[in-house]
């Protein structure tokens, strides 16, 4: 089976149900990528979001913002045919990587953490694994097919998170 | 060699400011004082090198961040990144990139070992004298004051250093880069230096532009 590679850019979203895709997000500083995943459904969905919240009604790219990024991408993962119940997220990002602080912001890598968790506890949506804050910078992939999210960080290529064998073992039996 | 930050486009994709759109001559204005803050930048790399310095293609760019931070290279690609932010009459950032190649051939004019302290902080210090010779050469063009803050370096993937320094606490909206490339005469060392305005800085520079005018 090769693997087919879908790049989501600064906020951007996607999600697929299609076993032999990927989905990558790249060069995560103080974004943060959201990934969620739905092991025993084949399904997972990626977002790379840039700012805490949306100050407007309507979003024309709600995966910019931490908070309209999980909606949408619970809807996209509805919409594949996984319901919340099977959803867990893994989280990378939020550094900061230059210590300056513009006058009137704050940190914004901690500001993109905090509005990404409570918009998941919000949801309903665990947190299983994340590899946040500090000041270094950070690439995830996640493989519908298994769920399992490799991490990149200092040139070093990583498992951040592998889904229990157990889940796996009743998606193969359930097709 | 290829910009760094490339694209020129006028439309906003999801602005939280209105799309504001920049007149040719306005930014003709600024390529010119883009032209003249790395032409004196490129004098102090000189001496400090020993070596002629040529700047190439100085532009400034009214763009949407985002794509441009998309579009500025390979997004894994190790730089090191040398940010100065500005203060005082306006707020900015400064920032030096050097590819992997430029910081080798850098390191190696100066006469430092590239991967230690040493050449590390040889880095941070080119990339402080060249911010601080461009930032006096617009100050006494504007008279504007600006102001640096101590200079900071990173050593990581080229698209999480760039929006972490660029990117600002609610709009990446739109903004006007002032990019120009320094190239060394002997080696292979090509260091990117970007001026970019944030908080309505651009409009500030206008402001003094048309007063001096």
């Amino acid at each position: 089976m090769s693997q087919a590679e879908i790049f989501v850019g600064m906020g951007e979203l996607a999600a697929t149900a299609v076993a032999r895709e990927v989905l990558i997000t790249v060069g995560l500083g103080s974004c943060v990528g959201i990934a969620l995943v739905d092991p025993s459904g084949h399904a997972a969905g990626l977002a790379h979001v840039m700012f805490p919240q949306s100050r407007k009604l309507h979003v024309a790219q709600p995966g910019k913002y931490a908070d309209t990024a999980v909606g949408a991408l619970l809807a996209a993962l509805a919409r594949l045919g996984s319901p919340r119940s099977r959803i867990c997220a893994v989280i990378a990002g939020g550094a900061r990587m230059f210590a300056f602080e513009a006058a009137g912001s704050s940190d914004i890598g901690a500001a993109n953490l905090r509005a990404t968790h409570e918009a998941l506890a919000k949801a309903g949506i665990p947190v299983y694994a994340s590899a946040t804050g500090g000041s270094t910078g950070r690439s995830i992939r996640i493989l519908a097919a298994d769920g399992v999210v490799r991490l990149r960080q200092g040139g070093v290529d990583s498992e951040l998170y592998r889904p229990a064998a157990v889940v796996l073992k009743r998606a193969a039996d359930d097709s | 060699m290829q910009s760094l930050l490339e694209q020129r486009d006028h439309a906003s994709v999801d602005g939280i400011r209105m799309p504001h759109t920049y007149t040719d001559a306005e930014l003709d204005a600024l390529a010119a004082l883009a032209n003249i803050g790395s032409s004196t930048a490129t004098t102090a790399m000189s001496s400090l090198l020993g070596s002629t310095v040529a700047v190439s293609a100085p532009s400034a760019r009214a763009t949407a961040l985002t794509s441009a931070i998309e579009r500025a290279g390979p997004a894994e690609m190790i730089v090191t990144t040398v940010l100065v932010p500005v203060r005082g009459d306006l707020e900015a950032r400064a920032l030096m990139v050097l590819k992997p190649q430029a910081e080798t051939a850098a390191c190696k004019l100066i006469g430092v070992e590239h991967d230690s302290d040493l050449g590390r902080s040889a880095l941070v210090e080119l990339g402080n004298i060249l911010a601080a010779s461009y930032l006096g050469a617009l100050s006494t063009l504007t008279g504007l004051s600006l102001e640096p803050a101590p200079p900071e370096c990173v050593r990581d993937m080229l698209r999480a250093a760039l929006s972490s320094a660029l990117l600002d606490d609610d709009s990446d909206a739109q903004v006007i880069a002032l990019e120009s490339t320094l190239s060394v005469a002997v080696e292979e060392c090509s260091p990117t230096f970007l001026f970019v305005p944030t908080r309505g800085g651009v409009a500030e520079i206008f402001e003094r532009l048309r007063a001096t005018a």
